[in-house]
């Protein structure tokens, strides 16, 4: 199925919200497990988002310029465990995420707007 | 249980991160396995071990046909790349042998007279033949010797017996591996396999927002 041009997936939309919201709130950087735990605690979700499903969209929004990464240095923090890969919104993802919400409501208005017209008033 | 949900998720990443490039593949497999530790430190601090672990496979279940499309979407090793050109020339001499061997199956039957279908047999594996020298379109020639022999050359007996060795998995070789039994089906698959590794990344149609 192809995708309609300049919208956000809602898997894309939770994402770049939880890291803007995180990035208002002064932590800009978030890992995988943490987007996942945002995302199904802001949701009210049973399940964490799939593996596959996260790790394949923070991938492509990061190729599309609206996430960076790195990984982060563990060895100053001296704690054995798996190193985190750490995801920041960028501006263009801002902007994109800025659009496209735009764009739901729009939709979502408009929707409302032809209940009537098709006798559903 | 936790422990053997963990397992199973890493052997799938494994699995499918199998062919792709070494960077990617270090990365998809080191970012699940900090989610992993993540998701078990904190499964010890809830101590609902089997709640968790039911937890832990239905996410890595539910990304699955993610998991499919991402490999797609990433590079491809340069192993798996040559390996892939390795498979498909093999699966074309397994298809050359097969059609050299119901040639000398036709032969050995029946010689060069097997009547007016013989006639026109030899006339259309002629005319492929030319064909396939002056476009140089050899696979779709190759099928056309393939069908000429079978229904030209060779009688229904013949013929079953071929399909029945070319086609069925458990073919006349008897072998115990169901596959290896039936070499245009091994062929198939292989080419399928060479296929699918030597494809390029489809990650931009995939993703189409604009500049």
């Amino acid at each position: 199925m192809r995708r309609k041009q300049g919208i956000l997936l809602q898997i894309e939309m939770s994402i770049l919200e939880v890291c803007q919201s995180r990035s208002l709130g002064g932590s800009p950087e978030c890992h995988g497990f943490l987007i996942a735990t945002l995302i199904k605690s802001t949701q009210e979700a049973k399940l964490l988002t799939a593996y596959g499903t996260l790790y394949r969209a923070l991938s492509r929004l990061e190729k599309a310029g609206f996430l960076t990464s790195r990984w982060e240095d563990i060895s100053s923090l001296g704690e054995s465990r798996p190193r985190r890969r750490l995801y920041r919104i960028t501006e263009a993802g801002s902007k994109a995420l800025a659009e496209s919400l735009s764009e739901v409501q729009e939709e979502a208005v408009s929707r409302i707007m032809q209940l009537p017209e098709r006798g559903v008033a | 249980m936790i422990r053997l949900a963990a397992a199973i998720v890493r052997l799938w990443v494994r699995l499918y991160t199998i062919g792709l490039e070494a960077t990617v593949r270090g990365r998809i497999r080191k970012e699940i396995e900090a989610d992993l530790w993540e998701q078990l430190s904190g499964s010890n601090a809830s101590g609902r071990p089997p709640k968790e672990a039911a937890a832990i496979l239905l996410r890595c279940i539910l990304g699955i046909p993610s998991d499919i499309q991402r490999m797609t979407e990433e590079p491809v090793s340069p192993t798996m790349q040559s390996l892939a050109k390795g498979m498909r020339w093999a699966a074309l001499t397994i298809v050359v042998c097969e059609i050299i061997f119901f040639f000398l199956l036709g032969l050995a039957a029946f010689g060069f007279g097997a009547g007016v279908d013989g006639i026109v047999a030899w006339v259309t594996l002629l005319v492929a033949a030319a064909s396939c020298i002056i476009s140089k379109r050899h696979l779709e020639v190759a099928g056309v010797l393939l069908v000429s022999t079978y229904f030209g050359l060779v009688t229904s007996e013949i013929m079953m017996l071929g399909l029945t060795y070319a086609f069925w998995p458990w073919s006349v070789l008897g072998s115990p591996l169901p596959v290896s039994g039936s070499p245009l089906l091994l062929a198939g698959i292989m080419f399928l396999f060479s296929r699918w590794f030597s494809r390029k990344p489809s990650s931009s149609e995939l993703f189409p927002f604009p500049a």
